[in-house]
């Protein structure tokens, strides 16, 4: 049925689903039913089941990641009203950076060594922290799939952003600063969301995270990889 | 909104204030309002405020910001995401008092709480690399996992442990609460 690839078909089941899945989530408290998570599975097992092509829905999807990047400005707002706060605790914050960035690249590449993946997908692996856009840049730069690391990025993100906090209150991570510089560290800009919605101030400490780890991995990532004997 | 109405009147000096005021009788009379007396001017002027001047002075602001950080990226060549610089500038330009708070929060609360939403059409994009995520499955998602906690934990350990060990002489950090 050619109705099916209408765009604003595709527009109107994309928010439904999501409308939907926020709903579930909220009767169920399932963490696994994260909104966004549920909304990509159906909409994927739609795609596959009536055959459509990833190209037709893309004509939908593009009108709505157009507003990733926008709403990834409009984190300056938080960041702004928490500048203050963010002065007074500088060099915490860019040690503990440099500590959970230095760590994400060693773990998940060594982790993934020993388990037997090659080469390019030890590489893609890398900079799975930061936001999309720098992740492809830096796993095209050391000669990985940019395409699984897009792929991987969102996992994380959605992981981090589904369990994140059940993460940190198990660590015994408890001030609101410290758990939103990490969510934004280690899941980037889906995880910065998540904190977003417990409260702006987690949110502009992850929005610093994302930012400072996205910038610290595009430097060390290269270094690190190097020193221990990937690339 | 009649705040906002009060803030550029005063902020606008006399002539500028007198032509401005002829655009707004211009537009009511348009609209088909019969705008000789203040009453009509002030019936008409939130409406003509709320639309016209806060959402696009919003997405100005927005946009601009965002085309400025990809001029950035542009001219220095430095493999940074555009949206990013302009999130920092975005920070900047509030700090410097260039822009008003109330002047982007409207767009910039709605883009934000909305930002997971975002994300599904590129989630989605992942049915196409499925094939190749067979190819590592399990390492890839240890790995991810495994990684993922240990970056959260580190993170979250290394800035407590920092916070308290190395704290300035000034008492207090003046944050606000939720």
């Amino acid at each position: 049925m050619e109705y099916l690839e209408n765009k604003f078909f595709l527009l109107a089941v994309t928010f439904i689903v999501f409308l939907l899945a926020k709903i579930l989530q909220k009767k169920t408290g399932w963490i696994l039913l994260n909104p966004i998570l549920v909304c990509i599975v159906v909409i994927i097992l739609f795609l596959k089941f009536s055959g459509m092509d990833y190209a037709v829905y893309q004509q939908a999807g593009a009108v709505i990641d157009f507003w990733l990047k926008p709403a990834i400005v409009a984190l300056g707002v938080p960041l702004y009203l928490q500048l203050e706060s963010i002065r007074k605790q500088i060099l915490p914050i860019l040690l503990s950076q440099l500590a959970g960035c230095t760590v994400g690249i060693i773990s998940v590449s060594l982790v993934a060594k020993y388990l037997g993946a090659s080469q390019e997908v030890i590489v893609s692996l890398a900079a799975k922290s930061v936001t999309t856009p720098i992740a492809i840049e830096v796993t095209r730069t050391l000669g990985g799939i940019p395409a699984l690391s897009a792929a991987i990025v969102i996992c994380v993100g959605l992981f981090g952003a589904a369990a994140g906090f059940k993460v940190l209150t198990w660590a015994r991570v408890d001030s609101p600063m410290a758990q939103g510089l990490s969510m934004g560290t280690a899941s980037h800009a889906v995880g910065t969301s998540a904190a977003m919605e417990k409260s702006p101030k987690y949110g502009a400490f992850a929005s610093l995270g994302l930012t400072l780890n996205g910038i610290l991995t595009a430097l060390l990532a290269p270094l690190l990889l190097k020193w221990i004997g990937i690339l | 909104m009649p705040k906002i109405l009060g803030t550029f009147a005063r902020r606008s000096g006399k002539p500028y204030r007198r032509t401005f005021m002829r655009l707004v009788r211009g537009f009511a009379y348009f609209c088909g309002e019969s705008a000789t007396g203040r009453d009509g001017l002030q019936a008409v002027m939130p409406a003509m405020k709320a639309i016209r001047v806060m959402m696009v002075l919003q997405c100005a602001i927005l946009f601009g910001c965002l085309a400025l950080g990809e001029l950035f990226i542009y001219l220095t060549g430095i493999p940074l995401p555009g949206s990013i610089v302009g999130m920092l500038l975005l920070t900047l330009f509030l700090k410097l008092k260039w822009i008003r708070l109330e002047w982007i929060k409207g767009l910039s609360d709605f883009l934000i709480s909305n930002m997971g939403f975002f994300f599904v059409p590129a989630g989605v994009g992942l049915m196409l690399c499925l094939d190749i995520v067979k190819a590592g499955f399990w390492p890839i998602v240890v790995a991810t996992v495994a990684s993922t906690v240990l970056v959260l934990a580190v993170t979250g350990w290394s800035h407590q442990f920092l916070r308290k060990n190395l704290k300035s002489p000034r008492k207090g950090h003046g944050i606000s609460g939720k």
